[in-house]
């Protein structure tokens, strides 16, 4: 069978985890891929569901492991919180992918300084930038919300030096409250910024950083951003979980002030700069 | 099937086909590519083989440019897909400007697909398509009629078969193009749509639109499409599609029939032709395997030969109760 687009290749299932909870994350030996890859890329999934549909499904590649030639993707649940067959996969099985889907979520020059606000669907297209970045020598501050602990993203899985602040609307860790509660004291020190979630929470980065470029320059942390005006510094992440995969179909188009941007091919990140309207 | 069981050789089992009466379209093989998944036309040629399809549908145009509908526009359901991308597209000119070329090079016969919410916006579309039509090699028009209308608040025209037929009407007027009208399985009044249809200038019925459907997203207490309702894609179609398509093929008269909904392989696209489908038309499924259209038409090689007949038309049919 051939896949649309590029050649599939077919990996073995070498590992099982939670990448959030409630959400799966699945490690594929897949070593043709893993140089290819970067913080940003998806790759498509396929596997029949038990009446033989193929669909492809969009992963976002959350772990590299050059030397196993391994690599961990999230598995998105379905909205109506469904499980389909993906969920149900085992290690040993095998799965077609192709890829990469999408491109690497841009660095602005020089930046020392990476603010990164997620919720649980945003986080799966995050870590590898995030761990990325801390390889780099970078400071990281990752600010995430949830409705209650038990939903926020377990430390473990992130790098030590991330510095993790949280919100939770119901009060039981952090600041009582949402993300937009925290990132104003956080816009100002970054000199780059990626949100990825929900649309409220990339709508209340927009918002935090409206303000910072209009007004305050306070910070919670000790220093200030390098960041000069024209940079790209706030990107967003528009999260899409089924498509072509070949930017035809429309199903992933984003319209911005420059043009349709289709997250399967030019994005999942969108300079925050080229939105015309909301999102 | 092996090959002893075969009647005649598979190899000399006719694919080619002459469709409608008074305007014709004439197709080298019985599958056609279903407007929407693969796109207007330029970039079809670099993901599926055209040379194994009869017919490509171009995503619907429309005679000024569409924005289309907020994300998530596509997520899965249970057996299949909801979609609601809203018929995005940069209108007719830019559409003839940007994929004109790559039509008039296909070597499969090239349908626009039309998506008008009023009767003047189809007049000026067809109108629009019809000067370069001979120059671009369009072959026929597909008119959606799972398209809202204005002039229903919003309902698709296959809700009012009134109307729908007043459509059909305009389009034959305007357009001098084989017209394929296509309903989803949910169309209100197929059987008339279809007796009617053809005195109105329907020269094919592509059973193959998305009927109606909705999702929830639990988590957010909202519909998981932005749109809110949206259209079903994939296997969950597929036994609706069958039972409108037969119980349309079997009636007197009926016009030649493309039938889709949830063909995911060469044995379902044979279900089709059996429940009387003339042609069938194959969707998101490609996605997943681009050699489906050459499958399919292999597969229907070699039931026709299995059958002793020297024609796919030979398949057609072959599941329906006796003419009413």
């Amino acid at each position: 069978m051939s896949m649309m687009g590029t050649a599939p290749v077919v990996a073995e299932v070498v590992g099982l985890g939670e990448l959030a909870p409630g959400r799966i994350a699945i490690q594929l030996h897949a070593p043709s891929f893993v140089a290819g890859l970067r913080p940003g890329h998806a790759l498509h999934l396929l596997r029949a569901e038990a009446g033989g549909y193929r669909l492809r499904r969009v992963a976002p590649v959350t772990l590299l492991d050059p030397l196993r030639g391994v690599v961990e993707v999230g598995l998105q649940p379905r909205a109506d919180g469904g499980r389909d067959s993906l969920a149900d996969i085992r290690i040993g099985e095998r799965v077609a992918l192709t890829g990469p889907i999408g491109q690497p979520i841009p660095k602005v020059p020089r930046s020392t300084q990476l603010l990164v606000a997620c919720d649980g669907e945003g986080f799966a297209w995050v870590r590898l930038l995030i761990n990325s970045a801390v390889a780099e020598g970078r400071s990281v501050v990752l600010v995430q919300s949830a409705q209650t602990a038990a939903e926020l993203i377990p430390a473990a899985l992130l790098p030590e030096r991330v510095e993790i602040v949280v919100a939770t609307a119901d009060g039981s860790l952090g600041v009582r409250g949402d993300i937009a509660d925290l990132l104003p004291q956080y816009v100002a020190w970054a000199d780059q910024a990626v949100a990825a979630g929900a649309s409220t929470l990339v709508d209340a980065a927009r918002s935090a950083a409206r303000k910072h470029s209009s007004g305050s320059r306070t910070t919670a942390r000790g220093s200030r951003s390098s960041r000069r005006e024209g940079d790209a510094w706030l990107s967003v992440i528009v999260t899409h979980e089924v498509g072509c995969g070949s930017g035809v179909c429309g199903g992933c188009t984003v319209p911005t002030r420059t043009g349709s941007i289709r997250l399967c091919r030019e994005g999942p990140a969108i300079d925050v700069s080229s939105f015309d309207g909301g999102r | 099937m092996s090959d002893e069981l075969l009647r005649i050789n598979p190899a000399v089992v006719e694919l080619r086909a002459t469709l409608g009466s008074t305007r014709q379209l004439h197709v080298e093989r019985p599958v056609v590519l279903a407007s929407g998944p693969l796109g207007f036309g330029a970039e079809v040629a670099d993901l599926v083989d055209l040379r194994s399809v009869g017919l490509f549908v171009t995503r619907g145009v429309s005679l000024t440019a569409r924005a289309g509908g907020g994300l998530p526009r596509v997520v899965e359901v249970p057996g299949g897909l909801l979609h609601a991308i809203g018929r995005e597209n940069p209108g007719v000119d830019e559409v003839m400007e940007r994929h004109g070329a790559s039509w008039r090079a296909a070597p499969c016969a090239v349908a626009v697909s039309l998506v008008a919410a009023g009767t003047s916006d189809l007049k000026r579309l067809l109108r629009t398509l019809e000067r370069r039509a001979d120059a671009l090699n369009i072959a026929a028009y597909e008119l959606d009629l799972t398209v809202p209308a204005a002039e229903l608040d919003g309902a698709r025209w296959e809700a009012n078969t009134d109307a729908a037929l007043r459509l059909i009407d305009i389009a034959r007027e305007a357009g001098e193009r084989p017209l394929v009208v296509k309903v989803s399985p949910g169309a209100v009044d197929l059987a008339r749509l279809s007796r009617d249809g053809i005195d109105a200038g329907l020269d094919l019925l592509s059973i193959s639109g998305s009927p109606v459907g909705y999702l929830p997203d639990r988590s957010r207490h909202a519909a998981a499409l932005a749109a809110g309702a949206g259209e079903l894609s994939g296997p969950l179609v597929r036994p609706l599609a069958l039972a409108a398509i037969a119980a349309t093929a079997g009636l007197r008269g009926a016009p030649p029939i493309i039938g889709g909904g949830g063909i995911g392989s060469p044995a379902d696209a044979l279900d089709f032709f059996a429940a009387g489908a003339t042609l069938v038309s194959l969707g998101s499924a490609l996605w997943a395997d681009a050699n489906l259209p050459a499958a399919v038409s292999e597969s229907a090689r070699r039931a026709a030969a299995a059958r002793g007949h020297d024609t796919v038309a030979g398949l057609i049919g072959t599941a329906l109760a006796p003419t009413r």
